[in-house]
């Protein structure tokens, strides 16, 4: 894989295969794939009522869906294409995240107030109650601790991912909604929908150390392969705010499609679903230049990490 | 397109009306409608009917007067008091002249059943004539599940599709002088 980046690195962008997005169209009840290198839908895959939330694993094979109005968790699986597991939920969650081995998935319970734990095939294995209404989840390198970004408390839980009690709640800005970790696992990032700006947590310290302004309503944070910049969605603002992770400022402010909501990174590139226009944007990570677009289904949301490296079948793509 | 009657939905009752939530928590699906109408006028002339924020009252049949505190100016809030009863606040986050576009957000939905609803209208020319589009995007008036049938995703999607249909349906009569 490494191998593989580099040479998109050295190519600038050409020939290189994937990614691949899996994008949730939360108004057609379905998952879109986007071939990221021919820039094509493959696939169009039903899932559960309203899917908004998505978090691919490689490691599992699986991408795994919230359906909020379920509602219920889906897993599609990469090699296939087809939905293979799916679990009623009592509540409703939107966050959804998986362990780095792969053995956890972590859905956050919008109602219950709780963050829900399942196998990599769905059964639940425990639940440990957070703040108010969480919502976006992130997830330590070694898989040990768990982040929920509690929307309606304006903190974020530090949960031990073992023995599934919170350890810490760090305040934020106001009505945080997605979280993303540096890959060092040294710094959390907080979007705050409400008061326009960005968290930088220092997980050390445990504590909120910056808060970054941003353009109006910061919705989705992804960052770059070595961490140096964080890209944030603006959804009112309709643009892309790149974060400078060595200054802790915004260095440039980038035009997107309208109401930019996920967003994710690959090598050279920037990935922006656009729920107001129905379209994954495709940025180049350097100057914000569109490079293309993909029709999507209705009301993408694309919340979580949606791009996989795992090629999908043919048969998928048809 | 069909003007339908916007007064089901605007003219609902009193006891909803003082029930509709100032909170700004919301469910997790949020829902949008587009409608748009041609008009055969120059963008220009559509442009100017409708370009003042604090006049909706001017060109929207369920609006029986309107006023803003900045005219133009983004932060500018109108009150639309609407003939059916009940009473709307919006606020303006963006306007473009140029490009003969608005936006704003509702900080209180009064009688509507929605929550956290933004909106952006604007005009663009369309060979002789012009093309209105009227977007909004907001979440329904009811963020809990199970919501009742008058506060839930279908009611909001109802009663803002009325609205925009009304509006664009009067300013097409209006502007073209029918």
């Amino acid at each position: 894989m490494a191998a593989a980046a580099l040479t998109l690195a050295a190519a600038g962008g050409a020939a290189w295969a994937g990614p691949w997005a899996y994008v949730t169209n939360q108004g057609s009840d379905d998952v879109s794939i986007v071939d990221g290198d021919r820039l094509t839908e493959t696939a169009r895959v039903p899932v559960g009522r309203s899917p908004a939330g998505v978090s691919v694993s490689d490691v599992a094979g699986r991408a795994y869906v919230s359906n909020p109005d379920g509602p219920s968790l889906s897993a599609i699986e990469l090699a296939s294409g087809r939905v293979v597991a799916e679990v009623a939920l009592s509540g409703a969650a939107v966050g959804i995240a998986t362990a780095p081995d792969g053995s956890r998935v972590y859905a956050a319970d919008w109602y219950a107030h709780r963050l829900r734990v399942f196998d990599a095939g769905l059964a639940p294995v425990g639940h440990v109650e957070v703040g108010r209404t969480p919502a976006g989840i992130a997830i330590s390198p070694a898989g040990d601790r768990i982040y929920v970004a509690n929307r309606d408390d304006d903190d974020v839980a530090v949960i031990d991912a073992h023995r599934l009690q919170v350890l810490a709640r760090i305040g934020v800005g106001e009505h945080p909604f997605a979280l993303a970790l540096t890959p060092d696992g040294h710094r959390l990032l907080a979007a705050n929908v409400f008061s326009d700006d960005v968290s930088v947590i220092d997980l050390a310290e445990a504590r909120e150390i910056a808060r970054v302004p941003v353009g109006s309503a910061p919705y989705g944070i992804a960052f770059d392969g070595d961490g140096a910049r964080a890209f944030v969605t603006n959804q009112h603002a309709d643009s892309l705010s790149v974060i400078d992770m060595a200054r802790l400022e915004v260095a440039a402010t980038w035009p997107t499609a309208e109401y930019p909501e996920g967003v994710a990174w690959s090598p050279n590139r920037v990935w922006v679903v656009s729920w107001m226009e129905e379209r994954l944007q495709v940025l180049d990570d350097t100057s914000g230049r569109p490079l293309g677009s993909v029709a999507l289904g209705s009301n993408p949301r694309g919340f979580g990490n949606f791009l996989s490296h795992t090629a999908p079948p043919p048969a998928a793509a048809q | 397109m069909r003007s339908t009657a916007p007064a089901r939905s605007l003219a609902l009752p009193l006891a909803l009306m003082l029930a509709a939530p100032i909170a700004v928590a919301h469910g997790p699906t949020r829902q949008k409608v587009t409608e748009t109408i041609e008009i055969d006028a120059p963008a220009a002339k559509v442009w100017d009917t409708i370009k003042e924020f604090s006049a909706l009252d001017a060109w929207h049949p369920a609006v029986a007067s309107s006023e803003a505190t900045a005219g133009n100016a983004p932060g500018s809030v109108r009150t639309l008091h609407l003939g059916g009863g009940g009473t709307i606040v919006e606020s303006l986050k963006k306007y473009d002249g140029g490009a003969m576009s608005y936006s704003y957000r509702m900080e209180d939905a009064g009688p509507v059943p929605v929550t956290n609803y933004t909106s952006t209208i604007s005009v663009a020319g369309k060979g002789d004539g012009s093309v209105v589009t009227w977007k909004g995007a907001f979440y329904r008036g009811d963020p809990n599940n199970n919501p009742p049938p008058e506060r839930n995703d279908e009611a909001a999607i109802e009663a803002i599709t009325g609205i925009y249909r009304a509006g664009l349906g009067n300013l097409k009569k209006l502007v073209e002088g029918r």
